[in-house]
């Protein structure tokens, strides 16, 4: 084959999906950059004026901004440390050969795969105030109901629930894979040696499990932290601003202020937040792979 | 077998009462994981069979006559009511909105898997100058959050008149999509090894022939797998759709996300009709590819 030709083949099979990923992404993350930089208003469409960082200042000393930081935090943490340990929990417990397990795990991650937006709607049944069924299981129990997106207190809460159940599946996915890379004469050798299973899980199973629950933590903050169909759908940032996360308020300064310029930074912000993240995810996973 | 524990010991016998109790906790939780895994899915579904009355009757019940008027009711063969809650979601039909998912979904995934095929040979077949960077570049591109580009993405297209389009959204997911395709399908390519290819090039096929003639026929499986997921990504995707969308190119999970906050309990019947008639498609395609879950999911940080 043609030298010259052959050097130039790779890049010219990469070029379309550079040219449509750049032109895309690329392009309007830079523009974003140029708007958060200008007051600019929704209902124009013009290209606004320049006032250089004042939108950065303004968030700076925006109290719903920091209320929105607060609260993506507040619904992140939970989340996330929640199906960490559902994931753990129930990969551990399907780590075991018996009849249906084939099943058993696909019924368990059949939430995973659905709609968000439809997951929205499903729980928004189950957390129906009057006649909803998580308010009738509590009421078997002989507990009031419970005012589950009425309540700016309990709100946050029915988000986490409603995100968990969907996202826990794709943790427990990735950890059973995990477990099965795992050489059976590790938890072998210590059951003789006389190990417990407590010692067996803290000084094998866990350590051996770290990155992959690594990925898995990061994966997770970077998606949650991101979260829009669900809350919106849910709450849409309410009761208040009871669950307004980064991104519910990007949206809102965006479509009900029209404040193009300030919406930018507020979205700036968030993928600097991301690509932090984004950043750890991409060493660890760079360190794996052969290029 | 009784008396054969005997003669070993007390201290036998408890070690096997003991695991014997951790087996059964073990299959306990597992039931009760797998129970409210799917609990709600199967509560909205039966909801979808009732008639008015037992969708509002409480205590809910459990044991009701089926009837399939919800799902007339959506599909437009039915009363007054289906009318009224499409109207409400600002749509003609469930059919359009059906119709609108389709045609954004395949698109999306032809051009994924033509733009990213090719890009996925590139990296798995070259060696060239920056090819580390470009891969990588490729990736990053593929953290950015969805919602925080969509505000350049509806000033740009509200200029050049392309709101409300299936074409905006085809463009915006296959730029989504193409560094998991890419990924995905670099992996499956090095799983077959060069000599393949290169002996029907000795034969006289030129690469291309090659690439389409050889080597994507056997990578097949892989092929289809990502293309499922491509096909789910598209056909779940709110954010992008609910806000570069008005009205002609809203696609079902805009829909869906018309009935939120519906507290009076008036359309749930219909709303689990229409739940169920968009996860169907998800749930049978997915068991289709259930195998290549784990890889796909995490961009190959984690092998199945």
């Amino acid at each position: 084959m043609n030298r010259r030709l052959s050097s130039v083949t790779p890049y010219a099979l990469l070029a379309p999906a550079f040219i449509v990923t750049l032109f895309v992404l690329g392009y309007p993350l830079l523009y974003e950059v140029v708007m958060s930089f200008r007051h600019m208003d929704l209902r124009f469409l013009d290209t606004g004026r320049f006032i250089g960082f004042k939108n950065y200042v303004m968030l700076a000393h925006d109290p719903l901004l920091w209320k929105s930081i607060i609260n993506t935090i507040v619904i992140t943490v939970p989340t996330v440390a929640l199906e960490i340990l559902g994931g753990l929990a129930i990969a551990l417990l399907l780590n075991r050969e018996f009849r249906g397990q084939s099943i058993v795990r696909t019924l368990l991650i059949v939430p995973m795969l659905l709609t968000p937006a439809a997951v929205a709607l499903i729980w928004n049944f189950m957390f129906w105030t009057d006649n909803g069924m998580l308010n009738y299981l509590l009421s078997l129990a002989k507990l009031s109901g419970i005012n589950w997106l009425g309540d700016p207190r309990v709100a946050p809460i029915a988000i986490i629930i409603s995100e968990v159940w969907q996202e826990t599946s794709f943790v427990f996915l990735i950890l059973f894979a995990g477990l099965q890379a795992l050489p059976q004469e590790l938890p072998e050798a210590a059951r003789v040696d006389g190990a417990s299973w407590w010692q067996e899980l803290t000084h094998i199973t866990l350590p051996f499990l770290k990155p992959v629950m690594l990925v898995a933590l990061l994966f997770r903050t970077m998606f949650t932290l991101r979260m829009f169909d669900k809350i919106f759908i849910l709450t849409e940032g309410g009761p208040g601003n009871a669950t307004s996360t980064l991104s519910i308020y990007l949206y809102k300064k965006f479509f009900y202020f029209f404040d193009v310029g300030y919406a930018s930074a507020v979205a700036w912000l968030l993928v600097i937040i991301t690509a932090l993240i984004g950043f750890i995810y991409m060493r660890m996973m760079w360190s794996e792979v052969e290029i | 077998m009784s008396r054969m524990l005997h003669h070993h010991g007390r201290a036998r016998t408890s070690n096997r009462v003991a695991s014997t109790l951790g087996r059964v906790i073990a299959y306990l939780l597992l039931a009760l994981m797998v129970v409210g895994s799917i609990f709600p899915l199967v509560v909205l579904f039966l909801t979808s069979l009732k008639a008015r009355i037992d969708v509002l009757a409480y205590p809910p019940v459990w044991i009701f006559k089926p009837t399939l008027d919800n799902y007339r009711n959506i599909l437009g063969t039915g009363g007054a009511t289906g009318g009224e809650i499409i109207a409400q979601a600002g749509g003609t039909s469930f059919q359009t909105f059906f119709t609108n998912s389709v045609i954004v979904g395949t698109v999306t995934t032809i051009f994924s898997l033509l733009i990213g095929s090719i890009a996925a040979y590139s990296l798995a077949r070259y060696n060239f100058k920056g090819k580390k960077g470009l891969a990588f570049a490729l990736i990053a591109l593929r953290m950015v959050p969805p919602i925080a580009i969509v505000i350049p993405l509806y000033i740009m297209a509200a200029r050049v008149n392309l709101l409300d389009s299936k074409l905006l959204l085809i463009l915006v997911y296959t730029s989504l999509n193409l560094s998991f395709v890419v990924w995905m399908l670099r992996g499956f390519f090095i799983e077959i090894p060069r000599e393949v290819e290169e002996a029907a090039i000795v034969d006289g096929a030129t690469r291309i022939q090659a690439f389409f003639s050889v080597l994507l026929p056997l990578v097949a499986p892989g092929l289809a797998a990502t293309a499922v997921f491509t096909l789910i990504q598209s056909w779940n995707e709110f954010t992008v759709a609910y806000i570069l969308t008005q009205r002609a190119s809203r696609t079902l999970p805009v829909f869906l996300a018309s009935f939120a906050q519906t507290e009076e309990g008036t359309y749930w019947g219909e709303i689990g009709a229409i739940v169920s008639l968009v996860l169907l498609p998800i749930v049978v395609f997915t068991l289709m590819a259930q195998r290549h879950l784990v890889k796909g999911m995490t961009m190959g940080a984690v092998k199945g």
